[in-house]
């Protein structure tokens, strides 16, 4: 046997066995594409099996079958438009062109007899070599378009397609120039061997070449989905998901569905619908943002879901009637939907649509049953680490109360040791024989008195604040008050427990205003004693107040001391929020004075702000509205009655 | 109830204390019972008294604006090495930062002025 008789041998047994593969495959999967894929194959697989037939009979093949072997090659070009027609459509007036081409060629070849003149053979040549080249190229566009397994398949497929037609051109010029260049005679087999080891790998893709080609898929998906964990919200989430499937199948159609136990509703990402579309199709459906919610059992993904089996469907209608115009308003045909499922943990559903049906459909069901397998794992790595991370939130909240409630308790014991000594003091004096000096008792006696109603003030900053986290509204005292008063006698105060500050009240006027007196004496504290706190190596604490255009009443406070790093100033006025600096120089807190400040300031209708740079000191500004002075009649003492009984 | 008082030392007491009305009433009850008093608002000022006056004791507060009392405790002894402290903290566990400033003697806030006197009178006494 001659080598050029070898590797016609071997490219005819290849069709061969593509073609009993695919008769395989359309028997396991009968669809329109698989049974004309088999037909396809099956149409050079008779014309090989004819030709070795009469080889092993060894007579020369009757005139009636060498036609209808030439009439069944012929055909291949219109199999192969057919092929393509199914997933990427052709114009109607190319199919018919091709039709009544293979009708022009059959008529010419039954009309004309054995054996053809050259015009004749060169017709069916370029017939042939037409319309392979259009199948060709249209193969190569859809191989562009996809990614992954299916765009190397394609790939593949049209690389059998052009080696093909580039035979069938030989052949042509061979017998248009016979003889004139013999090393062209001799590339025929090889070209039809090549064509069919790619049709072999396009159409019947062996299991070791598709677990190769899987693997980048499955990286790309992995890859795609490695910012799961840190998405907080389920629209981030179901975002992220969707866009890793659609990269590592190449289908922009993906979707997700994300299971929510409690409520028993899946949730889409849903930036492909909008409200109008959903509205109307179905009262169960609804559109909440960025979300689209069902009942667990309702479309193609909660039918997925309920039997936990994946579905493959060429016509989604036919399994999902009801919504069927809600599938071809989003343009959803073909379906492939898998579970999101580890063990027995059910996360939900990961499926792909697309609008026609896609070449090797039945491979992507594989696919995206591994996707949603790796979903599911991801979910629940995810699942675990916000669990972890719930536990510390959990920690770390009664951590923060317990500062706070240690705090609030020395900050409270201070004018109760006040109270109580200098009560004792005065107890001890006159329990003796010395005179008591009316002066200094009085001095004493008031010592008592501020000291309670400073006591009374922290008693009620800690009331509001856990008012404020209950979410319930502060009841304002208001009262006419002179902020600039105000701010001189918190200062006198402040002053006299530091002796490396200066604090200075630069104003002189009295600013007016309809306030709550004792919660703003509160607010002042809390700024000064935090300028004086976050300024240890001591340095000017300098207080304005301002009245600004009639309308507002500006009060500054301003220090000498460490500042704050950029993105810390919004933050700071958070609850349980510090600076970053203050912990690593040791400076303590709680985090819960200058949230304080700003929850009374908004009360007033006013607000507060920072501006500061690391190192370089801060000013904070409080802006309140005048309103009306003076004030209308105070409310009833009600809230201080229900503070004093507690 | 008698005291078994030991004469008032030369040297002056020193109460370190931010809060205005503990330092007053400290100064006040212990100069009233015989002692020399300095106060100080925090450690700078601490230190300089205690250079300045040689303090017998120290009536020191925990916890003072930037600083707490290990801090200043260590300060004042660079100046001053020979200086006895009394830890007076509103927080819990006084025994515990008594330890930290090496000394065994400390008042509780809000204290009794009993309290306060035996206390002083043991740091003065000890040995």
């Amino acid at each position: 046997m001659l080598a050029v008789d070898l590797i016609q041998f071997l490219s005819q047994a290849l069709f061969v066995i593509v073609f009993a593969l695919t008769l395989g495959t359309a028997v396991r999967h009968p669809r329109p594409v698989t049974v004309e894929i088999a037909v396809l194959f099956g149409a050079a697989a008779a014309n090989v099996t004819a030709s070795w037939l009469f080889l092993a009979l060894g007579i020369r093949q009757p005139p009636a079958v060498s036609a209808a072997a030439t009439f069944i090659v012929l055909a291949i070009p219109y199999l192969l438009l057919r092929l393509v027609d199914e997933f990427a459509g052709v114009p109607a007036l190319v199919q018919r062109l091709a039709e009544l081409g293979l009708l022009a060629v059959i008529a010419a070849r039954l009309l004309i007899g054995e054996p053809m003149p050259l015009w004749a053979t060169e017709l069916l040549v370029g017939y042939f070599a037409v319309v392979t080249l259009y199948v060709t190229a249209a193969f190569a566009r859809e191989a562009r378009s996809s990614i992954g397994v299916t765009a190397r398949r394609l790939g593949s497929v049209a690389t059998g397609s052009g080696l093909l037609a580039t035979a069938i051109l030989i052949a042509g010029f061979r017998a248009a120039f016979p003889g004139i260049i013999p090393p062209l005679s001799l590339l025929g087999g090889p070209l039809g061997l090549a064509s069919g080891v790619a049709f072999y790998l396009g159409f019947a893709t062996p299991r070791w070449v598709l677990r190769s080609w899987r693997e980048p898929e499955l990286l790309a998906f992995l890859d795609g989905a490695d910012q799961l964990a840190a998405q907080s919200d389920v629209a981030g989430l179901l975002h992220e998901l969707q866009s890793a499937v659609s990269g590592a199948l190449g289908l922009r159609g993906a979707f997700v569905g994300l299971w929510h136990e409690d409520e028993n509703v899946l949730e889409y990402g849903a930036t492909r619908f909008t409200a109008e579309q959903i509205r109307g199709t179905d009262a169960r459906l609804s559109i909440e943002g960025e979300l689209l919610r069902t009942p667990v059992d309702v479309l193609i993904g909660g039918q997925c879901f309920v039997s936990q089996k994946p579905i493959y469907t060429e016509n989604v209608e036919d399994l999902d009637p009801e919504h069927a115009g809600l599938y071809r308003a989003l343009g959803v045909k073909v379906v492939i939907v898998a579970p999101m499922t580890v063990g027995s943990e059910r996360y939900g559903v990961l499926g792909v649509f697309a609008p026609r049906t896609r070449l090797f459909a039945e491979d992507s069901l594989t696919r995206v049953q591994m996707l949603a397998r790796n979903a599911a794992i991801l979910l629940r790595s995810r699942r675990l680490l916000e669990r972890a991370a719930s536990v510390r939130v959990q920690e770390e909240v009664v951590r923060q109360k317990e500062d706070f409630l240690s705090s609030a308790t020395h900050d409270l014991k201070t004018p109760l040791t006040s109270i109580k000594g200098v009560a004792q003091w005065i107890r001890r004096r006159a329990s003796s024989d010395e005179a008591i000096d009316g002066a200094a008792l009085e001095s004493d006696l008031l010592r008592i008195e501020n000291a309670a109603a400073r006591m009374g003030g922290l008693i009620d900053e800690v009331l509001d604040i856990s008012r404020l986290q209950m979410s319930r509204p502060l009841e304002l005292q208001m009262d006419t008050t002179d902020l600039t008063a105000l701010a001189r006698k918190v200062a006198e105060r402040q002053q006299e427990m530091t002796s490396r500050h200066r604090i200075e009240v630069q104003s002189a006027e009295s600013v007016m205003g309809c306030w709550d007196q004792a919660r703003l004496e509160r607010v002042i504290d809390n700024l000064l004693s935090n300028a004086v706190k976050f300024s240890p190596q001591g340095g000017a604490v300098t207080v304005e107040v301002e009245r600004e255009s009639g309308e507002w009443a500006v009060l500054t406070v301003r220090d000498e001391g460490i500042g704050m790093r950029p993105g810390d100033a919004e933050r700071i006025f958070g609850r349980f929020e510090r600076g970053t600096n203050a912990a690593e120089r040791g400076i303590t807190g709680t985090g819960i004075g200058l949230s304080y400040v700003r929850q009374i300031v908004a009360a007033h209708g006013g607000e507060v702000s920072v501006q500061s740079a690391d190192g370089a000191g801060s000013t904070f500004t409080v802006k309140l509205p005048v309103q009306n002075v003076p004030c209308a009649a105070s409310k009833p003492q009600s809230e201080s009655e229900e503070k004093a009984s507690i | 109830m008698a005291q078994q008082k030991p004469p008032a030392p030369s040297e002056p007491i020193l109460v370190v204390d931010d809060e205005p009305d503990t330092r007053y009433l400290l100064s006040s009850v212990l100069r009233h019972e015989g002692f020399q008093v300095e106060t100080a608002v925090d450690g700078a000022e601490a230190v300089r008294a205690a250079s300045a006056h040689r303090p017998a004791l120290v009536l020191l507060d925990w916890r003072l604006p930037g600083e707490n009392g290990a801090q200043v405790a260590s300060a004042i002894r660079r100046e001053h090495p020979n200086a006895r402290f009394v830890v007076v903290t509103a927080d819990g566990r006084a025994a515990a930062k008594a330890e930290q400033v090496q000394t065994g003697w400390y008042l509780q806030k809000p204290f009794q002025i009993d309290e306060l006197m035996q206390t002083v009178t043991a740091a003065l006494g000890a040995p």
